[in-house]
């Protein structure tokens, strides 16, 4: 079952044998019942006032609310009684165990089936403690460094790879000290930005003495305090190649303190080129310079402690970068009546020393547009939107797909790169038919080379499918396997994946499929799978099941678990 | 007559004038000292000390030292607390102290040394800041994650002591909070209000529970509060005990606005202080507030016609769920001001700095309350030489007037209805208005002085000059040098009492008894109008900024 979203129920009776069933004794006059015991994951010791609660879930894709809630006893036991025959999702939190579902992963969860013949009074709900880390940011002084920003990755299966991804972040308070709570196990990365309190990186600031032994001096002077931090990985790294891991297990309070080291800072002044009359910073002109950086597998991560300022006409000066590798972006600025064949730009630097950058030969952004057509429809619905997802470097452009099908990503700041193509929120909508000019196109993935725009049509048609069945394993329904719908080509065609996890009576539902032909396949502990990725994948095929799903129809399988 | 804000002078102009006083000197110094300050550039003296805390005398490791004066340098004390900086040229510079976790000593007349042969090592303290910081639980003892702490401190600007918020956090999922970098000084500390916020799943879906506004340590409202001090260089512990009430929904509407202008409705505690709470509201004026723990709150919601604002507040003990909660829009009325120019000459009542049309005064109302009316620290104003002269959009409260008269123009009387603006807070009602009167004369005296010919060093500071009895109206400030005195124009003839403070930053010179204990230093002197008059000042150390 996916969490907030529902199968329709589907008992699959037939490979079932009655007499290995436990007995269930609820008549069914008084409604069935979900029963248990709530146990602490990493000790098995049973866990006494736990929040429990059940949800219905509905047929239409949503799950209704809470409809019953219960306190676990001393022996970490709940009940619930008098329920329908249906599916139940089944949740529980208490202090120092975040909320979580029945068996979660990422999004997916199994559900309960309650009904005859089905056991849902023998659970044994393994709730994992939270984990935490903390600790001290503190320079090479070992002074603490306040106010630094502490981010948090970790490495996990995001679409079917493995990548390294944002996800809190922390401020460090005066003695230095940050704190991260309610995390789940896993492998994480610490990134520290921030600026030494002491840093003076406007040079301009200081007064301009006449005589020029003074201003010499006076320059000196104003270096020793243009200085700056790298961004620091933990425990002391510029680099995230050289970036140490943090093992969490769960309930693990770890500590993990980062030092960060001073270096000259540098400045860069773009150009932004005297054609353009007029400050920067006018009314109605919203031209600031995005600065960011790429670290771990390709992720490109805002640069945050650097100051931005705009004295001079035509020169936007970043003050306070750290030697390295920027990626500079200009996006286009959307002064009022202008049009938009200022596109915006972008260039990848190498920063050693203090740097001039001219906007006049740095490449502009790729302009995507493209229009499509509503098969059996003059207008398509009102809300729908394209997406281009660049997996490797994080980043997601949505736009909107009008009414009449046009759509053009003219505000987004798209450099050449390897995009998914999908349509975001498709209420049951799907591209039957897309090619692209300026671009290769290969399934849903578009490669867009460099100095392109890139034009994208199409054909939009309703009608979306939908798979249901039931995971077994020699014959007996399987609960917490994870089921992927793998699409011919899956190298080019991830936004056509689609994923569940089957509930306790081994059913699941994969919902929203594109009409093609799929191989559908179940992998027991697949957690820390690269699911999206086909060689990882390729052994699974063969044990698969092949479906040839159409619109608006529900194809009804059985999948062997492996 | 001069009467600034914040009493000092500019860098550039103290530079200047120390330059020159240096220059003058020059001739009786052995040191060489050529006639142009910008021809020795680097300068053959060096300038070395220590850094300590001015509290416990230790010293301060990686404090940063800047120098100003001809040239600029930079460096950092030492394990030991140790500095030393090379090549200045003689002369007089100003010492800049910084480091985290002290309060910033910029442009302090205290760091002031003239470098030359016979500089020695001088000793800088820096004063450590404080902290506060604590833990919120629940009556189980177990923590309350989540949940808004805010911190009100007061701070004394223009010889007026404010109280404001002067920071706002999250307790953690330990229950902890922690404000640093604080001033030394009295502050108050408040709760919530707040849900238990980690637990989605309630334990009884019917008996949602959350906490209240709480006022340290245990006060519903400011006036059961207790101060915390915060003592330089050491942190203050303060822990919250709550107790779990119920959570009740609240509902209504807010009526009598212009259809498609915005409304503003804010909730705060029963003492005026903010606080942030989930208010939905509809473009039909309607709101529902759907957790609201157990207390008493205010409503207040405001809107604008034109340029005409309106207002309506409401105060609600939430004992139970309610609904059909009305909040009225009625207009704030307008306060006009009405000015009165007196002079012997007829040709001043109309000269660039002022007519009748556009009065050379300007008028402030500052919320007197505790928290202010306001939430945000405002004072309402109108300007000077401004056509419209009138207040549109004072909310109903408590405030004092500052009445500001361009030189050479004297407040003689200034009345709200009954209230003399000159000597008591006014009391702004709703629905009741009443016109500013306001009565300039330009026959004022001026007063001039220095200090007593025994004070040696050279030194800046701040003149008061306190109308006497004791009153709300406005002492009069103003810089002196030991060198040139001080001189202030258009005084209202009468009598008043003259001090002369090394500093008056932090002094709340508005409050008669922070001036009683100084009383006994300062000069007496009745001014009449249109004479000069002139008093020799004993010099007063207030022991700040050392």
């Amino acid at each position: 079952m996916t969490l907030g979203r529902v199968a329709c129920v589907l008992l699959f009776a037939a490979g079932l044998p009655a007499q290995t069933q436990p007995a269930v004794s609820t008549p069914a006059t008084q409604g069935y019942r979900i029963a248990g015991v709530v146990v602490n994951s990493l000790t098995g010791q049973p866990l006494p006032a736990v929040a429990v609660a059940i949800a219905p879930t509905t047929p239409h894709g949503s799950s209704r609310e809470v409809s019953q809630t219960m306190v676990s006893g001393n022996d970490g036991r709940f009940a619930f009684a008098g329920l329908a025959r249906g599916k139940y999702s089944l949740m529980a939190e208490a202090r120092g165990f975040t909320l979580q579902s029945f068996e979660s992963h990422d999004a997916y969860s199994s559900a309960i089936a309650v009904g005859p013949n089905l056991d849902s009074e023998d659970l044994v709900f393994r709730l994992q403690p939270d984990a935490s880390i903390e600790g001290q940011v503190i320079d090479e002084n070992n002074d603490p460094v306040q106010n630094a920003t502490v981010r948090l990755f970790e490495k996990r299966i995001t679409e079917g790879q493995r990548r390294t991804s944002p996800i809190n972040q922390g401020q460090t308070d005066d003695q230095g000290h940050y704190r991260m709570g309610h995390l789940a196990s896993g492998t994480y990365y610490l990134a520290v930005s921030a600026r030494p309190w002491y840093a003076q990186n406007d040079r301009s600031a200081s007064r301009r003495p006449s005589n020029p032994d003074i201003q010499a001096h006076a320059a000196q002077e104003a270096a020793a305090l243009d200085v700056t931090y790298p961004l620091t990985f933990y425990p002391d790294s510029e680099d995230s190649a050289g970036a140490n891991p943090i093992a969490l297990h769960p309930g693990e309070q770890a500590t993990a303190d980062v030092v960060m080291h001073t270096v000259p800072a540098l400045h860069l002044r773009i150009h932004t080129g005297g054609g353009n009359s007029g400050p920067l910073f006018a009314i109605g002109k919203t031209a600031f310079p995005r600065v960011s950086q790429r670290i771990f597998e390709g992720y490109l991560d805002p640069v945050s402690n650097s100051p931005v300022s705009g004295n001079e006409p035509g020169v936007v000066q970043i003050l306070g970068l750290a030697p390295g590798h920027y990626v500079v972006e200009m996006p286009a600025s959307n002064a009022a009546g202008e049009k938009a064949s200022n596109r915006g730009w972008y260039r990848e630097i190498d920063l050693f020393g203090d740097a001039d950058l001219n906007v006049g030969d740095a490449p502009s952004f790729v302009a995507v547009s493209g229009s499509v057509i509503f098969q059996g429809e003059a207008t398509g619905p009102k809300n729908l939107a394209i997406q281009l997802s660049n997996p490797a470097t994080g980043e997601r452009f949505n736009t909107p797909l009008s009414d009449k099908g046009q759509f053009d990503f003219s505000n987004d700041t798209v450099r050449p790169g390897r995009y998914n193509v999908l349509l975001s929120s498709p209420q049951g909508f799907f591209f039957s038919k897309l090619s692209a000019t300026g671009a290769k196109l290969v399934g849903r993935t578009l490669d867009i080379p460099g100095g392109s725009s890139v034009r994208l049509v199409g054909v939009v048609t309703r009608g979306l499918g939908q798979v249901d069945g039931v995971a077994l394993h020699d014959g007996q329904p399987f609960s917490g396997a994870m089921i992927v719908l793998v699409p011919q080509d899956p190298a080019s065609n991830l936004p056509l994946f689609r994923r569940d996890q089957s509930d306790s009576d081994g059913s699941f539902t994969l919902s929203n499929v594109v009409p093609g032909q799929y191989t559908v396949v179940a992998i027991a502990n697949p957690w820390d799978l690269e699911w999206g990725n086909p060689i990882v994948l390729q052994p699974y095929l063969k044990g698969g099941e092949a479906a040839q799903v159409t619109g608006e129809a529900k194809l009804q399988v059985k999948v062997e678990v492996h | 007559m001069s009467s600034s804000s914040r009493p000092r002078f500019s860098r550039e102009v103290c530079t200047i004038l120390f330059c020159t006083w240096c220059l003058a000197l020059a001739g009786l110094s052995p040191a060489q000292v050529n006639s142009s300050p910008y021809s020795q550039n680097t300068g053959s003296f060096a300038l070395s000390g220590s850094v300590v805390n001015s509290v416990t005398g230790e010293p301060i490791a990686r404090a940063l030292v800047r120098v100003y004066g001809v040239v600029q340098r930079s460096a950092f004390t030492d394990i030991e607390g140790h500095f030393q900086i090379d090549s200045l040229p003689a002369g007089s510079i100003n010492i800049d102290l910084q480091k985290p976790g002290y309060s910033n000593q910029q442009g302090s007349r205290a760091n002031r040394v003239i470098i030359g042969a016979g500089t020695g090592a001088v000793v800088l303290k820096l004063s450590p800041l404080g902290a506060i910081y604590g833990r919120v639980l629940d009556v189980a003892g177990q923590p309350v994650e989540n949940e808004p702490i805010r911190l009100i401190g007061r701070s004394v600007r223009e010889g007026r002591r404010r109280w404001n918020l002067v920071g706002s956090a999250e307790s953690d999922e330990d229950g902890r909070f922690r404000f640093s970098s604080l001033a030394p000084g009295s502050y108050y500390l408040a709760a919530g209000p707040g849900m238990q916020s980690e637990m989605h799943l309630a334990r009884d879906p019917k008996s949602k529970t959350g906490f209240p506004s709480l006022y340290y340590p245990n006060a519903p409202d400011l006036s059961g509060a207790s101060p915390i001090q915060v003592v330089a260089g050491q942190q203050s512990e303060a822990d919250f005990s709550m107790t779990a009430v119920p959570i009740y929904k609240v509902s209504g509407a807010v009526t009598n606005f212009e259809p498609g202008r915005g409304v503003i409705l804010q909730a705060f505690s029963q003492s005026g202080d903010p606080i942030s709470i989930a208010i939905g509201m509809h473009m039909d004026g309607t709101f529902e507030i759907n957790a609201v723990p157990a207390g008493t709150y205010m409503l207040k919601a405001s809107s604008h016609v034109g340029d005409q604002t309106l207002r309506a507040e409401i105060r609600l003990s939430v004992a139970a769920n309610l609904d059909n909660v009305s909040l009225v829009l009625a207009p704030v009325p307008s306060i006009p001001i009405k000015v009165r120019m007196e002079s012997r000459d007829a040709s001043n009542l109309n000269s660039p700095r002022g007519s009748q049309q556009r009065p050379p005064v300007s008028v402030r109302l500052i919320p007197a309350a505790i928290l202010g009316t306001e939430p945000s620290s405002s004072m309402v104003q109108q300007g000077a030489g401004q056509q419209v002269q009138a207040f549109h959009d004072v909310e109903p409260g408590r405030y004092a007037a500052d009445v500001m008269p361009l030189s050479p123009w004297y407040v003689q009387s200034a009345q709200y209805g009954p209230t003399n603006l000159l000597s008591d807070d006014v009391t702004i009602a709703p629905g009741q208005s009443y016109p500013i009167e306001i009565v300039l004369r330009d026959d004022g005296a001026t007063l001039t002085g220095n200090l007593q010919s025994s004070e040696k060093s050279a030194t800046f500071g701040s003149v008061l000059v306190v109308p006497q009895p004791a009153s709300k109206r406005g002492a009069k400030v103003a810089q002196f040098s030991s060198q040139s005195g001080f001189r202030m124009n258009g005084l209202a003839p009468g009598d008043y009492l003259v001090y002369a403070f090394d500093h008056a930053d932090t002094l709340e010179y508005t409050n008669a008894d922070a001036l009683q204990s100084y009383a006994s230093q300062a000069t007496p002197v009745t001014l009449s109008a249109n004479q000069e008059t002139h008093v020799v000042l004993n010099l007063i150390r207030t022991g700040e900024g050392e």
